[in-house]
């Protein structure tokens, strides 16, 4: 690989959590986020050249995003649940200015998984590994989807207090 | 964020909204830019969640690939690698963190630090409280250290009792009970009743000194001031040493009784000072009373223990509770130091 594409793809790699998130945010869809983010991929490192290092790359990349997810829901007008222009936009706005004090706290999210119960973790499993709604899941563990949308909520609600946890430790430490 | 805004950023994850729903939904965000911020975090961690599981998924799979494989002749290669391009290495989950972000810490303004320590002072004085309370103490993690691991194998005191499965009671500051069982399973048990402090072990005589912390040496947090016995007396220390932080409320989901709101009080150790790396105290928002102590890595002697201390049902209990004499028959010998 060249010099300018090694460059590239070390910033890409660096703001990828941020762009899939904001791409996903949008995209509910895991297959389609996949699909989409593949295209925010080889459009940034095509349009390398354009990019201006005074500038923000992370912002710059966002801005890639944001113009691909609008060509994926062109082809999806039929989708009524999309969000409009001006959500899109200030949804990239926001994750490039918060972006940075969450990212590290993610990386706590490993410890604060095996803190959860069993059951928790198998809810986890079929719904972020197996890509299944709380209907399916509900009808492989024999629960009413309601009772799985709300296990769901809790565990997130969890994580996220444990990550934040973990975070004031390290920070003082 | 209210409770029917955090249900539908949820529903929304999940892709669970009807229109109706959708539609309030997008009005929140924009109306809210707060709703924003908490919308990332979410989205943050639900993809990150989606990383996870993906990752550990192929690393499953591929896994059990290696072993189905392993005796196959010719080695297979299978397709999938075979056509994985450069671009997919980049968006494939689990990307490797190349640098820690440092970030600072939104200290808060001298009101919310003022209302922490409010709280805290809310806790130290519930500690005080005439009533009996008792705790159960677990060990979460021992880090022995080196001095132990190479003891002098002509040492012969006695190994400490563990801490783990201790019982701790308490009234106010001054009165305490601390049982625990030794390596054979008998009692060891500590205390003070305000006016002594004592110590019955399995065997010999009972000892006993009007020096209230004659006996705190052998509980961990004695070193830097913060003994377990002392719960006002360890809160206290906290002032000073700690940064503290108090996290929102959160209900107890698992309480057979009515659903009390608990708060959490995280304090992490300052650089330069003794004690444990981090505290954190849970207690009941309204009374302020403890419902858990958590210490991350207290030093104990050669060790660093990670241990619990977790409110407990006190069953009935002896009028004489905190004197040595509930402890021993009366032929035992009494030596006061």
């Amino acid at each position: 690989m060249d010099s300018k594409l090694v460059q590239a793809t070390r910033q890409w790699t660096l703001v990828q959590p941020v762009v899939s998130a904001y791409v996903g945010a949008i995209v509910r869809d895991f297959a389609m986020r996949d699909d989409v983010l593949q295209e925010v991929a080889v459009a940034v490192l095509e349009s390398y050249d354009r990019f201006d290092p005074s500038k923000s790359f992370q912002s710059w990349a966002l801005g890639i995003a944001r113009n691909q997810i609008r060509a994926y829901l062109r082809d999806r007008s039929r989708d009524r649940l999309t969000f409009d222009e001006k959500v899109i936009a200030n949804l990239a706005d926001a994750f490039d200015q918060e972006a940075s004090s969450v990212q590290p706290k993610l990386e706590n999210l490993q410890d604060c998984l095996a803190k959860l119960d069993v059951k928790a973790r198998q809810i986890l499993e079929l719904r972020y590994g197996k890509d299944l709604k709380p209907s399916a899941i509900a009808s492989q563990l024999e629960l009413v989807p309601n009772t799985v949308a709300k296990a769901l909520q809790r565990i997130r609600d969890l994580l996220r207090k444990c990550i934040d946890r973990q975070a004031f430790g390290e920070n003082w430490s | 964020m209210n409770d029917r805004t955090q249900e539908i950023l949820h529903r929304y994850l999940d892709d669970q909204l009807s229109d109706v729903e959708f539609d309030e939904f997008q009005d929140i965000l924009k109306e809210k830019p707060e709703f924003l911020s908490e919308f990332v975090k979410a989205a943050m961690l639900h993809d990150r969640l989606r990383g996870h599981f993906v990752a550990k998924s192929s690393l499953d799979q591929e896994e059990s690939t290696r072993r189905d494989e392993s005796n196959v002749q010719p080695k297979f290669v299978s397709s999938w690698h075979r056509n994985r391009s450069w671009i997919n290495a980049l968006i494939g989950g689990g990307i490797a963190v190349i640098a820690m972000i440092s970030f600072t810490f939104w200290r808060g303004d001298d009101r919310k630090a003022l209302g922490v320590q409010a709280e805290l002072v809310r806790v130290i004085e519930a500690s005080a409280s005439q009533a009996i309370r008792a705790y159960r103490i677990d060990v979460e993690r021992n880090e022995i250290g080196a001095a132990r691991r190479h003891r002098d194998p002509n040492d012969n005191r006695p190994l400490k009792p563990p801490m783990d499965g201790a019982v701790l009671y308490v009234r106010g500051n001054d009165e305490f009970v601390l049982k625990r069982k030794t390596v054979d399973g008998k009692d060891f048990v500590l205390g003070c009743d305000g006016v002594q402090s004592w110590a019955v072990r399995p065997d010999g005589p009972v000892r006993a000194s009007a020096d209230l912390s004659r006996f705190n040496r052998d509980v961990p947090g004695h070193e830097f001031s913060m003994p377990l016995i002392n719960i006002g007396e360890a809160l206290t220390q906290l002032k000073e040493a700690f940064e503290l932080n108090l996290m929102p409320n959160e209900y107890d989901e698992n309480s057979s009784s009515d659903r009390q709101v608990r708060r959490l009080l995280v304090a992490v150790k300052k650089r330069g000072f003794p004690g444990p790396r981090r505290v954190e105290i849970e207690y009941f928002a309204e009374s302020g009373e403890l419902a858990q102590l958590r210490f991350v890595e207290m030093p104990y002697g050669p060790d660093r223990l990670t241990l619990r201390m977790t409110l407990i049902e006190a069953p009935s209990l002896p009028s004489n509770i905190f004197s040595h004499s509930a402890y021993h028959d009366t032929s035992r010998r009494v030596e006061i130091e």
